[in-house]
């Protein structure tokens, strides 16, 4: 043995320690998906009365050839559109609603906003690159087509006309979300276009895209600019906490799969519960039930945060649920489910986590060749 | 809203195939943190997943990924948590065992940068212009670096830095 077949042998040692966990590919299968959907943007809100199409009675959301599907109400009422690959009609559950979505073709990566028009209950187009649609349902914030945009415009959800442009200066934003009062912007700013699909390139890309962010208090147009730079060439938004005292970021690692900041960009612990949460869904409103899930190879699952019981998401009939995205309400989640057979359609679905699972499509299942990802503004 | 899934077979025989010596590297790279290295090889699958139907080598993807992602990871957050482990054996414990867990320890002392380029070069025996490759730097960085990181590696393994010695010095007089 020479030299360095020595170190060689050395380092062989300690990995020799390694053990390989069970299910991988299927683990980062799903990582994979939840890469391409990205992390939906969701925003507190007050659903307004008026807006609401109304309870849909359980029954004819049931298509016949769908065994899985059993009834679910929750207390707010439902709205679906399950017929369609793409939601044409208001889709809400509980204190959710989903209230823009971005449609996509993934040969192109190019992707058309749609936003919710709460008079007429139906989406419709619009020439925006970014949407966020602020608590009331009526407001949102959008960015132009070409990002990262210089400025925010505040449009009427209604008609589609911008009242008021803020500027953002130097400034680049990708993302905007709104804070749980409303009153609030979160800015995640980018040096060059951050996609919405994946990375552009077909190799690893260097380059740390998210420069920072910005908070912009909504009445004075004042933006408050912090530097933040994310991990390489992906796109890396930040989101709100749920008091929107602390933004935080999916950090990718299993220990600590939120990383959370205060105001100023600063390293913070962040709540206790919610930090453990890789799903978008986070803490059940009530703060007993937290969404987790998917590593491993398992489905999704939640956890009982006073027992620590946890449940896995696995209401049977062969499609299995992949992604958690918003809490209904303290026991229904709204959630992506595959369809069986190792399909790449989706939908989105309503799960009723306590006691026997029952699910309630709210979407169509997706067409392979287009993609869509959802925009939810829910209540506090 | 998801794609399409045509090569999931392809991959999860890819990563049956592959994942027992990637997860080998990820462990060496992590200095021996079993939940960072599971985090960085399915990190570094899914990445390859996203590529799966543009990629011609997706093993050559893989390290590629696995590699500037620790890097990056370890660049965010300015402090690598090196895993607990235990004291280092007493006198009857056997000399694998010592030698392990001081390699181990001095792993976590390397920056990870110097942790990539050693595991490179000496583990998987790859050539400086691959590692150069690998990393998207120049030779004269790796080979810079692959020097500070033996040396420093040495330095905090004194037992492995005796029998470095020793076989070198064993080489030369043959």
């Amino acid at each position: 043995m020479n030299a360095d077949e020595l170190v060689k042998d050395a380092l062989g040692t300690v990995a020799d320690e390694a053990r390989l966990p069970a299910g991988v590919a299927g683990a980062a299968w799903r990582q994979r998906t939840r890469m391409r959907i990205r992390r939906t943007a969701t925003t507190a809100a007050a659903l307004v009365a008026a807006v609401t199409v109304g309870v849909i009675t359980v029954p004819s959301l049931v298509a016949p050839d769908d065994p899985q599907v059993a009834t679910s109400r929750i207390a707010d009422g439902i709205a679906a559109d399950p017929g369609r690959a793409t939601p044409v009609q208001r889709v809400a559950a509980g204190r959710v609603t989903l209230t823009a979505y971005a449609s996509c073709a993934p040969s192109t990566s190019d992707c058309a906003w749609h936003v919710l028009d709460p008079d007429t209950g139906r989406y419709g187009p619009t020439p925006w690159g970014w949407v966020a649609v602020a608590p009331g349902g009526r407001t949102a914030a959008v960015l132009e087509k070409t990002l990262p945009a210089r400025r925010i415009g505040l449009a009427d959800t209604a008609g589609g006309t911008v009242r008021r442009w803020i500027d953002l200066g130097r400034a680049a934003a990708g993302s905007v979300a709104w804070s749980p009062d409303g009153q609030r912007l979160l800015v995640t700013t980018y040096d060059f276009d951050p996609g919405l699909l994946d990375d552009p390139g077909d190799v690893p890309d260097e380059r740390n895209s998210r420069t920072g962010f910005a908070i912009v208090d909504v009445a004075s147009g004042e933006a408050a600019f912090h530097r933040l730079p994310g991990g390489p060439g992906v796109r890396s938004d930040l989101s709100w906490s749920p008091d929107g005292s602390l933004i935080w970021e999916d950090s990718g690692e299993r220990q600590r799969p939120r990383k959370y900041y205060d105001l100023t960009g600063r390293t913070q612990p962040g709540p206790a519960q919610e930090s453990l949460s890789d799903q978008d869904a986070g803490l059940s409103p009530d703060g007993r039930l937290l969404a987790m899930g998917g590593r491993s190879g398992s489905a999704p699952f939640v956890a009982d945060v006073a027992s620590g019981e946890t449940t896995l998401l696995e209401p049977g009939g062969g499609h299995p649920i992949v992604r958690s995205l918003a809490w209904a309400d303290d026991t229904h989640l709204i959630a992506w489910m595959q369809e069986s057979g190792d399909s790449s359609r989706y939908r989105l679905v309503l799960v009723r986590v306590a006691g026997e699972q029952e699910v309630t499509p709210l979407t169509g299942w997706t067409d392979p060749r287009s993609t869509w990802w959802p925009s939810f503004t829910s209540e506090p | 809203m998801i794609g399409d899934s045509a090569g999931r077979r392809a991959f999860d025989e890819f990563v049956a195939a592959r994942s027992p010596t990637f997860i080998r590297l990820a462990y060496l790279l992590t200095a021996g943190d079993q939940h960072a290295a599971e985090d960085l090889l399915q990190t570094s699958l899914a990445k390859t997943a996203l590529k799966w139907h543009k990629i011609d080598d997706p093993e050559a993807y893989l390290r590629q990924v696995m590699y500037r992602q620790q890097i990056s990871w370890w660049r965010r957050r300015r402090e690598y948590a090196v895993a607990e482990l235990p004291e280092q054996a007493g006198a009857d414990a056997t000399y694998d065992v010592d030698l392990k867990i001081v390699v181990q320890k001095a792993l976590g002392k390397l920056t990870a940068k110097q942790r990539a380029v050693l595991v490179l070069r000496y583990f998987e025996d790859q050539s400086e212009s691959t590692v150069a490759a690998t990393l998207g730097c120049s030779i004269g960085t790796v080979r810079s670096t692959a020097h500070r990181a033996l040396a420093r590696l040495l330095q905090l393994c004194p037992e492995l830095h005796d029998l470095y010695i020793r076989t070198g010095e064993a080489r030369h007089e043959r």
